[in-house]
């Protein structure tokens, strides 16, 4: 399985897993209450753009991860972090779970209409069912610090051994945080010898 | 005046299309067509529809001007002046028409395929030998925009489409090829009308998974070779087109180019329908 994450702020876009050595990708989620502005489309909130991207990448990542009976191959574990949007400097574990679990457990449909080739060189709008995981908020302020981020990683650690070494952490915000990326960069594994984390800024404006 | 002069009978647009018919657009590209065949399916459909926004009755009115110019299309570095007309002689005089497969609305949600006559004007074509002299088929544009000028000064100002899956090439050096592109762009972007310059967008058909570069405002928020050489051949998108841009739900901001860099099917689509939009579909 490999992501790649368009016009991203990144140290290595392009990562790669299996199911033997899955992944953890952690989608951490501006929720602050100035996501709630609107976007430079005139068309969308910021937090509006976050969410559809977020549930798009997740969707993407169910579908590109289908093996040949159907079955959603685990390459990847996925924990949504949300920050602010339950009030004040808020962080919430949103879901976390395995990707076939995520496939089988939405918080709701919602039906979208989506332009698709007509096939005699024009557009065409269907509509079809969208799997929504993330709800749009915006509310409160960014936290002081990201530090339960390096809980987050080493509790998955502690719980999951040596089996997931690989983490990515995808930040969908409006703009680059305060203390985020160095705080990732300075980071070590407690007393394991695992990469760093991929980091990848999706910025939204 | 900035772009903002109405299409009309009495004043008609003036549309280029440059066409790269070199031999990579043999490629595939969606739905079993390869470049070149997609490109020419979108370029016919798009001057169908003007024709059928243009009419009134059984009376096409001439609101715009169409050239299509290949480039490559004879092998070599080949320029051709494919056609170029007034939308009535396109409606009334198509090459020939072919049955298409076309996917409609159900009306719940869902499609449903039907077949109908397409006019087509644009054969698909992409020797092996076909290079890619963009700076030329550039340079014939100019020529042919100098003239519209002097015989039409008080028009729109022209807009050149430019369609392309590659860098200029004539099979000499790369890089004299790509600076002469960028020259003979910006001397028509610098040409003076009384509705100001020339403006010339550029698609570059991608390859999966189009990880696509667009409207992008500053050169270096661009990280391939091909979205900069875009964005130096590329008008700013002007204030008269943004509307026209976000219909087709791409997002511009003052400064952007009008230009897609590895593009996909659907945004090949929607961005030949905004160049040719006239603006904000602005038709009197």
């Amino acid at each position: 399985m490999e992501i790649k994450i368009d016009n991203d702020r990144s140290n290595n876009s392009h990562f790669s897993y299996n199911t033997g050595e899955p992944g953890l990708i952690v989608l951490l989620v501006d929720q602050t209450s100035s996501t709630g502005r609107t976007a430079s489309d005139k068309q969308n909130t910021i937090a509006e753009l976050i969410t559809k991207s977020v549930n798009s990448l997740i969707m993407n990542l169910i579908l590109s991860n289908i093996g040949s009976h159907g079955t959603i191959k685990d390459r990847a574990f996925i924990s949504i972090i949300g920050y602010g949007g339950i009030g004040v400097n808020s962080v919430e574990i949103i879901h976390s779970d395995s990707l076939s679990a995520f496939a089988d457990n939405p918080l709701r449909t919602e039906k979208v209409k989506k332009k698709v080739v007509d096939g005699a060189g024009k557009l065409v709008e269907i509509e079809e069912k969208m799997a929504i995981w993330l709800e749009n908020k915006s509310n409160g302020i960014p936290p002081e610090n990201f530090n339960f981020l390096l809980n987050h990683l080493n509790i998955w650690h502690y719980h999951k051994g040596i089996n997931y070494p690989k983490t990515s952490i995808i930040h969908f915000c409006e703009d680059e945080k305060e203390g985020f990326r160095s705080l990732l960069n300075s980071f070590k594994w407690d007393n394991k010898p695992y990469e760093s984390p991929t980091i990848i800024e999706k910025l939204f404006v | 005046m900035n772009n903002s002069k109405q299409w009309s009978s009495a004043t008609p647009g003036y549309i280029i299309f440059l066409v790269d018919q070199s031999g990579s657009m043999g490629e595939d590209y969606t739905g079993g067509k390869n470049k070149a065949e997609f490109t020419a399916l979108v370029i016919n459909r798009t001057i169908n529809d003007l024709i059928f926004t243009n009419s009134a009755g059984d009376k096409i009115k001439d609101r715009v001007f169409i050239s299509i110019i290949g480039y490559g299309g004879q092998g070599g570095n080949s320029v051709d002046d494919i056609r170029s007309d007034y939308l009535s002689a396109f409606a009334d005089s198509p090459l020939r028409t072919e049955k298409v497969k076309k996917k409609v609305s159900d009306g719940a949600g869902g499609l449903v395929e039907i077949e109908e006559e397409m006019a087509i004007y644009l054969e698909p074509t992409c020797p092996r030998n076909g290079l890619t002299p963009m700076g030329e088929a550039l340079d014939f544009a100019k020529q042919l925009i100098e003239g519209w000028i002097n015989k039409k000064p008080d028009n729109p100002a022209p807009v050149i489409i430019n369609v392309s899956d590659g860098m200029p090439y004539t099979g000499g050096s790369a890089n004299d090829d790509a600076e002469k592109a960028i020259t003979v762009a910006n001397s028509i972007m610098n040409i003076n009308t009384n509705d100001g310059n020339p403006i010339i967008f550029n698609v570059h058909l991608g390859q999966p998974p189009f990880n696509e570069s667009k409207f992008e405002s500053s050169e270096s928020k661009i990280s391939d070779d091909q979205g900069k050489m875009l964005f130096k051949i590329s008008s700013k998108v002007p204030e008269t087109y943004r509307d026209a841009a976000r219909k087709h739900e791409f997002v511009t901001s003052e400064d952007s180019r009008g230009f897609v860099s590895n593009a996909g099917p659907e945004t090949l689509i929607k961005f030949i329908n905004f160049g040719s939009s006239g603006g904000t579909d602005r038709i009197v």
